[in-house]
């Protein structure tokens, strides 16, 4: 038995597959594929595939780690062209790499944000960005119990860009990411509308890179 | 490919993967390149139609055609239903995302009544005016096909056509026609009048109804060439039957998320509240090894990890044994569950429960129907307690800790002597998991019992009936619950008012378009969802109409009343229903057909063949 780490591209229509949907697909991907997988061993055998880090439903990404465990000496790239020859339309294997870092080391996610551009939007954006303060509302759990949290997405990211070209506003911004501290993009966007006083609508939003403590790359 | 606007609002409603298409196996093809351009329209959400098998054949038979392109369509969810309408988005095909008012063919399947008003929305959410007449270009042609299409004569102001029976062949001639048509630039109704002409094929509009002063039909009658009685088409050799090789892999996990193959059509029992049991007569299989083939090269193609064997009662399948055994060649060294969704209690071996459990196991069901033996003999379930306690004895000496029940309540003649014995049968299934001397260790057993209104249904001994009132059902589901005796038992009851709406429709005339319209009018649509059921706008719309829909469900007709389904014909004759009808009253049973053939005609549909018959002759031949 080893452990490979497949870097899955989701883009287009495929980005509506949500994360449960995604094990799935690659579940089955992977038996049409004909790859021998490893079962576990006891009472209800089953394979092991693991997606590191959910993506949330709608955001496309360059390659998102899944870790699933194999039989067999077949090669990383064998795997990988095996994998492309029957995947569904927007998902893309675009690596196989042996799995060297823990899916627990991660701690940011690196995002392109495309938005539909608005009079001063940038600006406004950027000075949000800028102040320090960007409170929002998340949904948590305290025990059993579902409550909103409030949160400060400022103290969730890290460096970003802001740039206008006319046609979209962008955002490339990195943001916490992991079981522990977390903001996905939707927040961001929430806490930016609340902050500039005005909805923003989002074109497109990509995952480009999932990244280590030291900003390395998982 | 999706637009913009379609893209922008997709965001806002829950799983979306639902509206998008592209999954893998899905059929695109270049619209200018055909000739008919099909809708398939399922009127239910994408996880119930996604799981239904005819649609996966009749979708990869039309586009193994290269002349016609066929594309899936399903009811939105309320959420994206409001948005569409807010943002004026047509429904669209999911293949082509193009707007469905602008093909040739519009069909939809009518697998259930509660899904009536869905069709209604689905085509005015496409553009498409709602009644046949209102319809005045060749295309879209709009059609139904599915076992309600038996009686649809409340759906018979929509359909310009309706497809009684299997649909593999008829399909293809009714394209052909089209398309001839089409390239003729013939009016709609010159393409009716032709149409009618095909075996299987019925055009409402063809029919003129009139009706006596009690409201009863007086005569059904044809118009110019159509014929009097419309016959169902069957397929004559289910192992040369049209069966995909793949099926559609879907995004979003739908309801039955797994290969399917069909294993034979129609069934040996004749149950007799059973619809199925009569409508898909007579019995036909298919060989072992065309199962096997078709099993093998879905689960290839897909990557499913569960195939099921589709069929009525499973168990009666004569190869059964044999298919197994290929089956479980493959199935075990690609750790491929199998599961065998309708089974018998009657011929449920051990055997059978060990091999089901070699790969994984999932939950067992039977089907007792009624509490007593004189209920069971009523309805012909010919199945005895010990039967059914004996097939719970396997099962818990087989390992499984818990089996479903299913029961009727509110069949002909019933007493609550046999209601309070669905509760005691129950509790000797519970005690049956306790006898067991290999009962595995500190578990516990769970029988849950589902009991569910009886609704007569046209085509079986029963469609005379009076459907017992939602008041009394209610009154009777009380009944069972006093009656449990033990913690080990669940129960699951079924909505008594929508069985009502059900029985309805069921054996409902054309006189209902009316209501189903005003009702779909006030909003009402996805009537098989608790959460949108609204039985308050229903009845409202029977009296808008001025019409009893007591007289429908709750009303017992006499033997010589003409139905309003009299006019279609299923193979098996009104002189074997009656027959059966009387016995049921007289508490007698008829034996299953390779036991001794009963009769029912069934079989002229297949030039006098019939696979029970040859069996019943043979094994009579063994025993001289």
């Amino acid at each position: 038995m080893r452990c490979v780490r497949v870097l899955l591209a989701k883009r287009g229509r495929a980005k509506y597959t949500s994360h449960l949907d995604m094990q799935r697909c690659m579940m089955r991907a992977v038996r049409r594929a004909g790859i021998e997988l490893w079962y576990t061993e006891g009472f209800n055998p089953h394979p092991y595939v693991t997606f590191a880090l959910p993506l949330p439903l709608g955001v496309e990404s360059d390659g998102e780690p899944v870790d699933i465990r194999l039989e067999g000496d077949m090669t990383n790239n064998e795997v990988r062209d095996r994998l492309n020859e029957t995947m569904p339309e927007g998902i893309e294997v675009v690596d196989v790499v042996d799995a060297v870092n823990k899916p627990g080391d991660i701690a940011f996610a690196r995002y392109h944000i495309e938005l539909y551009p608005k009079e001063g939007l940038a600006d406004k954006i950027s000075s949000a960005l800028e102040s320090g303060n960007l409170p929002a509302e998340k949904l948590g759990k305290a025990g059993r119990k579902k409550v909103t949290k409030q949160i400060n997405v400022s103290e969730l990211m890290g460096e970003y860009t802001v740039q206008d070209n006319g046609e979209s506003v962008f955002i490339d911004i990195v943001l916490a990411a992991g079981s522990q501290r977390n903001a996905s993009p939707f927040i961001l966007i929430d806490a930016l509308s609340t902050a500039i006083g005005e909805g923003i609508e989002y074109k497109k939003i990509t995952r480009k890179a999932i990244l280590l403590a030291n900003l390395e790359k998982f | 490919m999706l637009s913009e606007k379609i893209e922008r609002i997709l965001p806002l409603v829950q799983k979306p993967g639902r509206y998008t298409g592209g999954e893998l196996n899905s059929v695109v093809k270049n619209a200018s390149e055909v000739d008919i351009r099909y809708a398939f329209c399922f009127p239910d959400t994408y996880e119930v139609g996604m799981s239904h098998l005819g649609i996966k054949i009749l979708y990869s038979l039309v586009n193994a055609r290269e002349d016609a392109w066929c594309e899936r369509v399903f009811a939105p969810w309320v959420d994206m239903e409001e948005q569409m309408r807010k943002n004026n988005i047509l429904l669209y095909g999911l293949e082509s995302g193009d707007p469905i008012k602008d093909f040739d063919l519009v069909g939809f399947t009518l697998q259930y009544e509660m899904s009536y008003s869905n069709v209604l929305n689905m085509l005015d959410l496409a553009g498409i005016p709602l009644k046949s007449a209102d319809r005045h270009e060749l295309t879209p042609i709009v059609i139904a096909g599915g076992p309600c299409v038996c009686n649809a004569e409340p759906m018979a102001d929509f359909f310009d056509i309706m497809l009684p029976g299997e649909g593999e062949e008829v399909t293809n001639d009714l394209i052909d026609l089209l398309k001839e048509h089409k390239a003729k630039g013939s009016t709609k109704q010159e393409f009716l009048l032709e149409a009618a002409k095909i075996k299987g094929i019925y055009v409402p509009s063809l029919y003129d109804v009139e009706y006596n002063d009690d409201n009863t039909v007086k005569a059904i009658k044809p118009l110019g060439t159509a014929p009097e009685k419309v016959e169902k088409r069957i397929i004559s050799d289910l192992d040369k039957v049209y069966f995909p090789d793949t099926f559609i892999v879907p995004s979003v996990e739908i309801i039955h998320d797994r290969a399917v193959a069909e294993i034979f059509r129609g069934c040996i029992r004749g149950c007799r509240f059973c619809q199925a049991g009569y409508i898909y007569r007579p019995i036909r299989e298919k060989q072992a090894d065309t199962v096997n083939r078709n099993c093998k090269s879905i689960c290839d193609s897909t990557g499913y990890d569960e195939v099921s064997l589709c069929s009525l009662s499973t168990s009666d399948y004569t190869n059964l044994e044999e298919l197994l055994n290929k089956l479980l060649d493959w199935t075990e060294k690609d750790k491929v569950n199998i599961a065998l969704p309708s089974l018998r209690a009657d011929n449920f071996s051990k055997e059978l429960s060990e091999r089901l459990a070699s790969v994984r196991r999932s939950g067992l069901t039977f089907a007792p129907e009624a509490g007593t033996q004189r209920m069971r003999d009523v309805i012909n379930k010919n199945i005895t307690e010990e039967e059914i306690l004996s097939a719970a004895r396997k099962a818990f000496d087989g390992g499984w800790t818990s089996v479903k029940l299913y029961f009727m309540l509110g069949l002909p003649t019933e007493t609550d002597e046999d209601i309070v014995a669905i509760a005691q049968l129950a509790q000797k299934v519970v005690e049956e998991f306790y006898h067991n001397p290999n009962k595995p260790k500190g578990k516990s057993v769970n029988v849950s019992i589902s009991v569910a209104p009886f609704v007569p249904k046209p085509f079986t001994p029963f469609q005379w009936e009076a459907q017992n009132t939602k008041e009394e059902l209610l009154r009777k589901q009380q009944l069972v619950i006093n009656s449990l005796t033990s913690r080990k038992i669940s129960l699951t009851r079924h909505n008594t008012e929508m069985s009502f709406l059900e029985g309805v429709f069921a054996r409902g005339d054309r006189r209902l378009s009316a209501v189903i319209e005003t009702a779909w009018r006030k909003g009402c649509k996805l009537d098989g969802w608790e959460e949108c059921f609204r039985l308050d706008d229903w009845m409202q719309s029977f009296d808008d109409c001025g019409i009893s829909p007591e007289f429908y469900a709750n009303r017992e007709r006499t033997l010589d009343e003409i139905l309003p389904w009299d006019h279609l014909d299923y193979g098996v004759t009104k002189a074997h229903l009656v027959r059966e009808y009387n016995k049921a009253h007289n508490n007698e049973t008829t034996p299953h057909c390779r036991e001794k053939c009963a009769g029912c005609g069934a079989n002229k549909l297949n030039g006098g063949e019939c696979d029970a018959l040859r069996e019943s002759a043979a094994c009579k031949k063994r025993q001289s």
